[in-house]
């Protein structure tokens, strides 16, 4: 698993270098470990200039259970909500934006239930995105992609 | 603060309203149906404040909603309306922030008549701050408790939402507030009979309406209907976006840095934004709370 993390973190900062850096945005990476059948999932931001705040939905992939949700920043949210969906949320930035650099925010861990053909790769489909400053919601992007080799 | 427009069932929408936070909190919309109309003479009374937390708009008033809100510190201070007609049927709900140190103060009034006539009070609310817990009063001036002692604890926001029905003479009333998910007090009264079979609440007052007492009251979000219980506004909706979201704790941020917000960031009904509130929110985010469940 630690393996499986450290390869998906590497592709996110490799892959950011060239996200735009306007609007805040939002980079989820995951990956199946065929070994163990566990599915990882991992959350970045890279905050617009004046972002404080930001949130992300997803609707977890149909076969998939979650069995851990990991902050990797303080005060960071990284939940399981209604709806079979989980949700990441930064740190307030209070009155400060949050970071421009990309920050991973959350790791998740998923099983996949009995019977499911793990060799198809799981979707996971954006629900809701925000990203707001002092002075309202802001643009915000969000990018997926399934990196299992 | 808000006004609700459901034409076909509106008594009285809320009369303060503030179209930015650099214009004056105003009362023009209350005094309809009495002498000299909406923002006629009788709309506004002994100097009843409207204004926003920060002392914006013309005054200084704690607000559950938007940006304005009114605040009465003595008695007489008041706004009254007279959109109703002898009603049969009618549903009302008010924010209220009491914040006494002494007394039961009258905060609301469904009367019979006219303001400058004889008049028959049909419901009253109060605020009985010895009990910290809201009391109804009836045309006889009978008290009835609504709920428990300290159901309705002083220097909060409180929900108060009352239906009557002429042909019962029944009361129900609800109170929820001070940052609570569900109502702190009910109460199914009978004995609110008008003084015919054809006679109703002819106007509402909503203030520091009567009653010996000493501290301030802070109103908000007025609304009244003939039908159809009238929802809480969504606590923690700073934004008022109908949503429960990152932009929230945004909003709430920029609040305490001093740009008021325009929806409900009082997320916890203390009559103060802080960062407290933040944290609600925050919360609220965590679980997923949206604006359709009843936190």
């Amino acid at each position: 698993m630690k393996f499986i993390k450290t390869v998906v973190f590497a592709s996110v900062v490799s892959l950011l270098s060239v996200s735009a850096a306007s609007a805040g945005n939002f980079e989820a990476y995951s990956m199946v470990d065929q070994k163990s059948k566990r599915l990882v999932l991992v959350v970045s931001f890279a905050a617009g200039a004046e972002d404080t705040d930001s949130q992300v939905d997803f609707a977890i992939p149909n076969g998939y259970k979650l069995v851990s949700a990991k902050a990797k920043a303080a005060d960071a949210l990284c939940v399981q909500i209604p709806g079979n969906k989980i949700r990441v949320v930064s740190p307030t930035g209070g009155a400060k934006a949050l970071a421009k650099a990309a920050t991973d925010y959350c790791a998740f861990t998923f099983a996949a239930e009995k019977g499911l053909a793990t060799s198809a790769k799981p979707v996971f489909v954006q629900s809701f995105v925000e990203c707001a400053g002092l002075t309202g919601v802001k643009s915000c992007d969000v990018h997926v992609a399934d990196i299992t080799q | 603060m808000i006004r609700k427009s459901h034409m076909s069932i509106a008594l009285a929408g809320l009369a303060l309203f503030a179209s930015s936070q650099a214009f004056a909190c105003s009362t023009s919309l209350w005094g309809a149906g009495l002498t000299g109309g909406a923002g006629g003479a009788q709309a506004a009374l002994g100097g009843v404040v409207a204004g926003q937390p920060n002392g914006g708009g013309g005054g200084t008033a704690t607000r559950y909603s938007g940006v304005c809100g009114l605040r009465a510190t003595t008695l007489g201070q008041m706004v009254q309306d007279g959109s109703p007609a002898a009603e049969a049927a009618y549903i009302a709900r008010f924010y209220v922030h009491a914040n006494m140190t002494s007394g039961t103060p009258v905060v609301f009034r469904a009367a019979e008549g006219a303001p400058d006539a004889a008049n028959q009070p049909l419901i009253s609310i109060q605020y009985n701050r010895a009990n910290q817990q809201f009391e109804a009063v009836n045309r006889t001036g009978t008290v009835s408790a609504i709920g428990a002692a300290s159901s309705a604890l002083n220097n909060n926001f409180h929900h108060v939402h009352l239906s009557w029905t002429r042909a019962t003479g029944a009361l129900d009333v609800t109170v929820q507030g001070a940052g609570s998910s569900t109502p702190s007090a009910t109460a199914n009264l009978t004995g609110f009979s008008s003084t015919s079979g054809a006679t109703g609440p002819d106007y509402a007052q909503l203030g520091w309406v009567a009653g010996t007492a000493a501290g301030q009251i802070n109103v908000d979000a007025f609304e009244s209907r003939r039908s159809t219980a009238i929802p809480r506004l969504c606590r923690g909706d700073a934004n008022n976006s109908n949503s429960i979201s990152v932009a929230d704790r945004a909003a709430i941020t920029a609040e305490i840095g001093g740009t008021l917000a325009t929806g409900q960031p009082d997320a916890n009904e203390s009559g103060g934004v802080s960062v407290t509130d933040r944290a609600i929110v925050t919360a609220l985010i965590g679980a997923g709370a949206t604006c359709a469940g009843t936190h």
